[in-house]
């Protein structure tokens, strides 16, 4: 997973840079300062284990006070792959760094897996959904030097932020911390000029490092994610 | 959270509850130990202050259908600990309780002229009611019947149904043929 | 006053507290009249004696004091506990009714395989627990030894479990079995309330487990226990109509701990509580394997079904209890 993510990655930002500016002789725009953009769009996140655990009870072994467990049942759990909404404010502090904030919300999926149970076949139960809400913040680098023709341009980011999670009956709410890297390419479609110069697609991989949230282990947890959205500049 | 107390409260009044800590027998083990196997139909249940008033006893009377070991008449007298006498309520949790009118197969030790009680308190009675089908009397749960060798008691085991009375009757008949 | 009926009734143990993972399962409770009050102790403190019996291996002193560490592991949970208070030492053997609770080693032949017991003297009228003594049937050899001895049954297990009774608490249906030759055995088990006693030797019924204590948080709640924790609750049924009897294990895949409860009427509804929030995966399965009298008495549980878990991960909120799920099983 971590292997496909980098080389989406650097398929985004490196290789739409050798049929750029000097091809067409046009260059990209760049960030335009104190001029804030909006961003809208769909994400999909990957699924990731959230946790294994057995069922133990106590064995029956004479001398001891703590007894080597018994095993009654194991489980598994996933959380699945989801997809989403995003929205996201960029602040341009030059022409090629810029702070960001968003939220995103999701609906993503757990699924139980049961086995090892002497009295029961294995079970994989119905998916539990969750409500999940994110809100980052995040500062993103336009690579000024590279360009993708005359209208895109990659750029890395790195942020972090809140996550919180509520279980489908929405009685229980599970919070934590959600951090990224990614890269991605901005689209302008007027290539930044004329009306309507300030809109444009943008596309982005991330790599997450979630932790705690709706987790059964106890770990950080990584997954990528993808992005597409629709950007207008101010 | 106090309306789900209170109704779990009232929905469970009927049934009574136990609370000894015992070895385990197997099946063999109780037809092993019981000098008397019967099935019948509770008629009565009387309960009694011992002699010097310090401990009660219920007497449970029996009309026997049938006995599978050590066939003592038409009725049957046995005795477990505990009951209601007056507004005093003796309770000995573990000793199965009974009314009048239960369909029961209990496992007894107790040489005659000694009132017999129940082998291994409650795992000396079985109770007995009718297949919601066919009225055919069941025994629930079946008994645990060591066959040699080791094997776990796997709860909803295809195999351990609830078993027709007959064959129950059969199993311990077996037994007791075996003993000899 | 007309004198009303009193029976020992079975109630469910709706454990409202835990600090650990907790269980909800069966308790006393004692009809009176058209209502049914908990079977528990309401003063503050508990006196209690001590027959002035050994046996061999174990002399009454040693006998006191393994008690007083059975009480005290009980007293240590986080739950609002009667204190248990020594008054001394007692010609009067147990099992008799003299307006005392006493413990200590009895003769009682007749209470074949079982090693321990206890026993209410109740108020017809009321409910109210007059005394409460505790049996050790000296047809058992016993042990006192910190670390247990081969072949000897250790009192200090069998008190402990017994003095939950006597708090008011009920059987765990946490456990498995199996047979051996021509006897049975338990192979392990998740409460020290479950009926069936270790194997001679064994010595970790001296500590308790979560689901111990969350019996006895559903009795002597402590404070903030009723906000603080959760419950989950639903259904048994098989074509459609409830099931009576049905054990119910609530696993939290979080913590890992288990907490047994029972479906106890005829609607196979089922509630317990005292969890700490979070999802749980439940699992009915019948007591088929049980002596089932030790549960319940004078009812037929159903048995007619095979191990089913619920359809989904249900999730115990704090000071509240889940969405109701149904778990529907099919005959075997």
């Amino acid at each position: 997973m971590t292997a496909r993510f980098l080389a989406l990655a650097l398929a985004l930002v490196a290789v739409p840079a050798a049929d750029g500016a000097a091809q067409t002789g046009q260059t990209a725009p760049h960030l335009r300062p104190g001029r804030p953009s909006i961003t809208v769009g769909g994400v999909v996140s990957g699924g990731y284990p959230i946790g294994e655990a057995a069922a133990d009870l106590r064995q029956n072994v004479p001398g001891t006070t703590s007894p080597p467990p018994f095993t009654l049942f194991r489980t598994s759990t996933e959380m699945n792959r989801a997809p989403g909404v995003e929205a996201r404010v960029a602040w341009p502090l030059s022409a090629s760094v810029a702070v960001e904030v968003g939220g995103a919300f999701s609906r993503p999926g757990l699924t139980v897996s049961i086995d090892g149970d002497a009295e029961s076949p294995a079970v994989t139960l119905d998916d539990s959904r969750l409500e999940q809400y994110v809100i980052d913040a995040a500062v993103v680098w336009q690579l000024s030097r590279l360009a993708i023709g005359p209208h895109a341009r990659p750029y890395l980011s790195v942020g972090g932020g809140y996550l919180r999670q509520l279980y489908d009956d929405r009685t229980r709410v599970e919070t934590g911390q959600l951090f990224h890297v990614g890269a991605g390419v901005r689209y302008w479609l007027r290539g930044g000029q004329g009306l309507g110069r300030g809109l444009g697609l943008r596309g982005e991989v991330r790599y997450h490092v979630r932790r705690e949230g709706v987790e059964f282990a106890g770990q950080s947890r990584r997954y990528p994610a993808a992005a597409l959205s629709l950007f207008v500049g101010l | 959270m106090q309306v789900l107390l209170t109704a779990c409260l009232l929905v469970v009044a009927a049934a009574h509850l136990t609370a000894t800590t015992y070895l385990p027998a197997s099946f063999n083990q109780i037809v092993a130990e019981s000098s008397t196997i019967v099935y019948g139909r509770v008629a009565g249940v009387r309960a009694a202050w011992s002699d010097d008033r310090r401990t009660i006893d219920s007497f449970v009377t029996v009309q026997a259908v049938d006995y599978l070991k050590g066939a003592r008449g038409a009725t049957l007298l046995f005795r477990v600990p505990g009951g209601q006498v007056g507004d005093r309520v003796m309770v000995i949790p573990g000793v199965p309780s009974f009314r009048e009118g239960d369909l029961v197969v209990v496992f007894l030790k107790g040489a005659t002229p000694a009132i017999p009680h129940p082998v291994g308190l409650a795992q000396g009675v079985f109770r007995v009611i009718p297949d919601p089908r066919s009225g055919t009397p069941l025994v629930v749960p079946p008994p645990i019947v060591a066959r040699g060798g080791t094997a776990r008691i796997g709860r909803g085991d295809p195999a351990r149904g609830p078993v027709p009375f007959t064959a129950f009757a059969a199993e311990v008949r077996g037994f007791v043929e075996g003993a000899r | 006053m007309s004198r009303r009926p009193l029976v020992l009734a079975l109630a469910a143990m709706l454990a409202l507290g835990s600090p650990s993972p907790a269980a909800a399962y069966l308790k006393f409770g004692a009809r009176v009249g058209e209502t049914v009050v908990d079977v528990k102790w309401t003063a503050a403190s508990l006196p209690y004696f001590i027959t002035e019996r050994g046996v061999p291996g174990v002399d009454a002193f040693q006998f006191r004091d393994v008690v007083a560490r059975a009480f005290a592991t009980w007293t240590a949970a986080e739950a609002e506990t009667p204190s248990f208070a020594f008054q001394g030492f007692t010609v009067a053997a147990p099992l008799s009714s003299d307006g005392r609770s006493t413990l200590g080693f009895l003769d009682r032949p007749d209470l074949d395989r079982v090693l321990g017991a206890t026993v209410f003297l109740l108020d017809g009228n009321t409910g109210a627990i007059l005394e409460s003594d505790i049996f050790f049937n000296t047809r058992f050899t016993w042990s006192v030894a910190p670390g247990g001895e081969p072949g000897r049954v250790d009192l200090e297990s069998v008190a402990t479990h017994e003095i939950g009774h006597l708090l008011g608490l009920g059987h765990s249906a946490l456990g498995e079995t199996e047979v051996v030759g021509d006897g049975r055995r338990v192979i392990a088990s998740g409460a020290v309330m479950f009926p069936i006693a270790f194997s001679a030797g064994s010595i970790s019924d001296r500590v308790l487990q979560p689901d111990d204590v969350a019996g006895l948080l559903q009795l002597y709640p402590a404070p903030g226990a009723v906000t603080r924790l959760g419950g989950v609750r639903g259904r048994v049924t098989r074509a459609g109509r409830g099931l009576f009897g049905v054990h119910v294990a609530a696993f939290n895949p979080t913590t890992g701990v288990i907490i047994g409860g029972f479906t106890l009427g005829d609607d196979g509804e089922f509630v317990i509580a005292g969890l700490e929030p979070g999802p749980y995966i439940l699992r009915a399965e019948p007591l088929d394997d049980a002596d089932v009298e030790g549960f319940f008495s004078e009812r037929t549980v159903d048995i007619d079904f095979g191990v089913t878990y619920a359809p989904r991960l249900v999730v115990a909120p704090a000071g509240g209890t889940s969405a109701p799920v149904e778990i529907q099983v099919r005959p075997r």
